[in-house]
């Protein structure tokens, strides 16, 4: 599904304090692209990335998702617009804690009427033997596989992550990243993935730098490198 | 697909056992007590209602010296009143100056209600009323030995005509244990004497649904009819003026708004600690609840699966309340009922009204109350939920704490920290300490009642006449009754107008010479003061009448004025001189011929004991659930507490520090805030329970005046002080189980 970001403007605070963290972005994602939002601290990726999946709204401008418009959408339509065309996936994995790792995919299966076929997906997440596990029994890598699960379950077309390696060690990142690749592979959902990590930028269709928000660069990858290949 | 999310409340419940455990037993206690209480009450009422149409309850009786002619009776015949033999002789010295009345075998009106044993069949047996049996500890199967003759207590039964057993209907106070009712066979009955008996006739009006002024109408006919036959009347009275039939549906009236307030209280509790542990819930699981918003789900879906722990306490704790209550709880209040009333085997019925008071209006009003909390706490957008961003205005500062040691000031942010919870623990603390107060309190305050009625009677008998006497002895005083509106209690209430003479033996004090003085009980139940206009209202002249108040005197006994006896002889158009009323310091030798009533301060006294006694009905089992109830929320919300700091615990237990030195970190900081409520709370309290008062003497003839001796202060913070530290106990447990691990896992 083709995203298109228009002009989209976002302010902070108040008389003299307002911050406008986003100045007028605009950008495409072609449908099963995986594109990186990178930039340092500050940058407005997170705030991008939060208007592209209906959390927070735009001061002006508006995103265009396959039939969706952002624009002027009610609270309901909002919930909507995510529980079809949206997955999340968290730096902190949030998942709930008295659920099974199963049952935390199950969560979101409940909001589709096709979700994906849960034993597979399991298969595919490396998490079957896990499966009756609760969270706590299990790593941070593991934990964010099955966050990644209970976003992909319900096979959105737009999976967004927000620094989806952050709370993990160096090998565990690059089994996770892995992850994504096979996914996007597979399922060929569009991703968007923000991160501060430049490497990832490398096994990305489509990197957009963001600087003082605005974008300073919208490149696509050509010679894409292989997540297990990316080394930082 | 189901909602999987479904899958956490069983866990939830598991987890959190002793919260939700805490929780069901509040509320089976209060819909126990509500269901059983309204079916015990229904019961009653229903009984009056079956009473009136199955056991052809009377409308009225007189008593005549001669046995009615068939004239007489065709004639009452004809007008539609149904006229009923009730012949009855009188044994006036059975053990201990005991009184009790043989009634002939009643098989069309006012039939009994068997109670245990059998009608009495044979001449040598006899039915007894089942309280005066119970009382005086008499069985069926023994013997009783009446007006010479022994009978053997073939059962015992509840009278239509005797409820409440009043050995004189101008006693005020019932006598169930030297008063009794009781009935012969046919053949008993005609056994006895003639002489000794008195012809009691019932009578009844064919037409069920006269107007309460008809009625009186067709008894003034029906004495005029009498009179005009040559009959003399020896006795005269309508089923509502007659204590022993009206008083039972009186006293039923002031139990129900009583217990129902109790019911609503503690539900406003429950809801309340629910809403707390709820609000709690959306904090903790804020970022599982952003997630979800992210995700998709709808606010909707997410308040109803926070709602269902509410629903299933509330299914569960209604169900089990209502099966105690219909079963065990039921059988003390019915004792309560048996013990004071002469009714029958109450029916346990299932009655939806009491079912829609006390099941689904608690649950519903719990319901609400979360739904709304949970509704507001919901506004908030999903990436607040996300950044656990629940406040609604900006974010404050950190307060600036002086330089205090290091414990002080890590107790001082605990409190800071959970200042909304300690404000919840503040609010409970308050409420269930009120029920405390309110249970143990009670007691005390009925006495001071009484004592300050004792106090301010300045006679020892009142004589209300029929007629004017021949002595020299007492005050002679000229008494009126009027009625005044009470606004509060949205209804006419009695007010005895004393016409007393300057320097009178007992009233003397009362006595102003231009305008009135009133009771001081009526002071301050209407709240009036000198230089204030009463308005009274005369329903029998049909007219109205206002004064000024000049003085309030002191007399507890009762809503009266004193004024100048030739002022008041005026307004009621007689002679100046007349009276109707003599006060005495002892007992006067007036001819009972002459009496409308005797009134000594033992019935004041025994009436207004017995009047309170009637909002008595459950304070034992009030005061063990006040204490139930303060121990359970007391755990409820100091575990909040504890949970919230969970992850602080387990941070500390990292860094070395040991039980004790983590209980006086977190634990004292919610003993400081139990100490201190309890003791602030009791100015709230005292507030709180004044206003209960005016509330309760609105629905009595009195006034209750706000009195609790400081013993009751202390009991309440002992009996808290107490509870909280066995808690304390509990919840040291608690903090001895929280992991290392959390510290360690958590990223936060």
């Amino acid at each position: 599904m083709r995203l298109k970001v228009n002009d989209v403007h976002k302010f902070y605070g108040q008389g003299e304090s307002r911050i406008e963290v986003l100045k007028g972005i605009d950008c495409e994602v072609q449908d099963g692209e995986i594109c990186v939002l990178l930039g340092p601290s500050g940058s407005g990726k997170s705030t991008l990335l939060n208007i592209i999946g209906g959390l927070e709204s735009a001061d002006s401008g508006c995103i265009d998702i396959g039939e969706f418009c952002t624009d002027n959408m009610s609270e309901k339509e909002l919930a909507n617009y995510r529980r079809n065309n949206l997955g999340f996936v968290f730096q902190f994995y949030n998942l709930i804690p008295n659920l099974t790792i199963k049952e935390n995919i199950e969560v979101c299966a409940y909001l589709t009427k096709e979700p994906l076929e849960i034993n597979e997906l399991l298969a595919t997440l490396g998490l079957s033997e896990h499966k009756d596990k609760f969270p706590n029994q299990l790593s941070g890598g593991q934990q964010q596989r099955c966050a990644i699960g209970r976003a992909l379950i319900k096979n959105p077309p737009l999976l967004l992550f927000d620094e989806p390696t952050g709370a993990l060690d160096y090998k565990t990142s690059k089994e996770i990243l892995g992850l994504i690749e096979k996914i996007n592979q597979k399922y060929h959902n569009t991703m968007i993935i923000v991160t501060h990590n430049q490497m990832i930028a490398q096994m990305a269709d489509r990197v957009l730098k963001l600087r003082d928000g605005v974008i300073v660069s919208n490149m696509v990858n050509t010679n894409k490198t292989p997540a297990c290949d990316l080394e930082w | 697909m189901k909602n999987t999310l479904q899958k956490r409340i069983p866990r939830d419940f598991k987890k959190n056992f002793t919260k939700y455990f805490g929780m069901i037993v509040i509320l089976v206690c209060t819909i126990c007590m509500g269901s059983a209480f309204q079916t015990t009450l229904n019961g009653a009422v229903n009984y009056l209602a079956d009473i009136k149409e199955n056991n052809f309850q009377e409308d009225g009786f007189f008593e005549v010296s001669n046995l009615l002619s068939d004239e007489v009776k065709e004639h009452f015949q004809a007008e539609g009143i149904w006229v009923e033999e009730n012949f009855y002789a009188t044994e006036n010295e059975f053990e201990d100056s005991t009184k009790i009345l043989l009634f002939q075998n009643r098989t069309k009106m006012d039939t009994v209600s068997l109670f245990e044993g059998q009608l009495p069949k044979t001449e040598e047996e006899i039915l007894l009323d089942h309280v005066f049996a119970r009382n005086r500890n008499l069985k069926v199967g023994e013997d009783i030995k009446l007006l010479g003759k022994t009978y053997r207590i073939c059962g015992t039964a509840s009278f239509p005509d005797y409820s409440s057993l009043f050995m004189n209907n101008t006693d005020l106070m019932m006598n169930t244990s030297h008063f009794c009712v009781s009935m012969l066979s046919k053949e008993g009955f005609e056994k006895l004497s003639r002489e000794g008996l008195t012809y009691r006739y019932s009578y009844r009006f064919e037409k069920r649904d006269m107007r309460q002024s008809d009625k009186v109408t067709k008894a003034e006919e029906i004495q005029k009819y009498l009179l005009t036959s040559g009959y003399g009347i020896q006795a005269f009275l309508r089923a509502d003026q007659n204590q022993s039939i009206s008083f039972l549906e009186m006293d039923i009236g002031t139990d129900g708004p009583f217990m129902t307030v109790f019911v609503y209280l503690l539900v406003g509790i429950i809801a309340f600690i629910f809403a707390i542990l709820t609000s709690n819930a959306i904090e903790s699981e804020s970022v599982i609840i952003g997630t979800l918003l992210a995700s998709g789900f709808r606010k909707g879906e997410i308040i109803w699966h926070y709602l269902q722990p509410t629903l299933l306490v509330a299914i569960i704790g209604s169900v089990i309340g209502n099966i105690l209550g219909y079963t065990v709880m039921i059988q003390p209040f019915m004792g309560l009922y048996y013990s004071t009333y002469s009714i029958g085997p109450l029916e346990i019925r299932f009655d939806p009204a009491s079912f829609l008071v006390t099941t689904v209006l608690p649950v519903v009003i719990m319901f609400g109350i979360n739904f709304l909390m949970l509704r507001s706490k919901l506004k908030l957008s999903p990436l607040k939920f996300l950044r656990k961003d629940l406040k609604r205005g900006k974010q404050k500062k950190p307060v600036k704490l002086p330089n205090w040691s290091f414990l002080t000031r890590f107790r001082l942010r605990v409190m800071i920290q959970n200042r909304g919870c300690y404000l919840m623990l503040f609010c409970g603390v308050f409420l269930s300490s009120f029920l405390l107060m309110f249970g143990i309190g009670m007691e005390p305050l009925m006495d001071h009642y009484s004592e300050s009625i004792n106090e301010s009677l300045p006679y020892e008998y009142q004589y209300l006449l029929k007629a004017p006497v021949d002595t020299a002895q007492g005050e002679k005083v000229l008494v009126y009754e009027m009625t005044t509106w009470f606004s509060l209690g949205q209804k006419d209430i009695g007010i005895t107008c004393f016409g007393i003479e300057p320097g009178g033996e007992f009233f003397g004090e009362a006595y102003v010479e231009k305008d009135i003085a009133i009771s001081s009980a009526l002071a301050k139940k209407m709240n009036l003061k000198e230089g204030d206009t009463l308005s009274l209202e005369d329903s029998n002249k049909e007219e109205e009448h206002s004064f000024t108040i000049g003085k309030i005197y002191d007399y507890n006994a009762g809503m009266s004025i004193f004024l100048d006896k030739e002022k008041l002889a005026a307004l009621l158009d007689v002679d100046k001189e007349s009276y109707n009323c003599i006060l005495a310091g002892e007992k006067l030798d007036i001819d009972e011929r002459f009496l409308v009533k005797r009134i000594s301060r033992t019935d004041i006294l025994g009436a207004t004991r017995q009047m309170l006694e009637s909002f008595d009905t459950g304070i034992l089992f009030f005061n063990v659930f006040s204490v139930v109830v303060y121990m359970v929320m007391m755990f409820i919300l100091t575990k909040v507490v504890i949970d919230k700091n969970a992850l602080s615990i387990s941070y500390m237990k990292v860094f070395g520090y040991e039980p004790g030195e983590i209980r006086k970190l977190f634990l004292t900081a919610s003993t400081i805030v139990v100490l201190v409520s309890l003791v602030i709370c009791i100015p709230l309290e005292i507030w709180l329970f004044q206003m209960t008062l005016v509330f309760l003497s609105s629905m009595i003839e009195g006034y209750m005046e706000f009195y609790l001796p400081l013993r009751v202060y202390f009991e309440i913070v002992i009996i808290g002080v107490v509870s909280y530290f066995a808690i304390n106990a509990i919840h040291m447990r608690g903090v001895k189980k929280i992991p290392m691990t959390d510290a360690l896992k958590n990223r936060e």
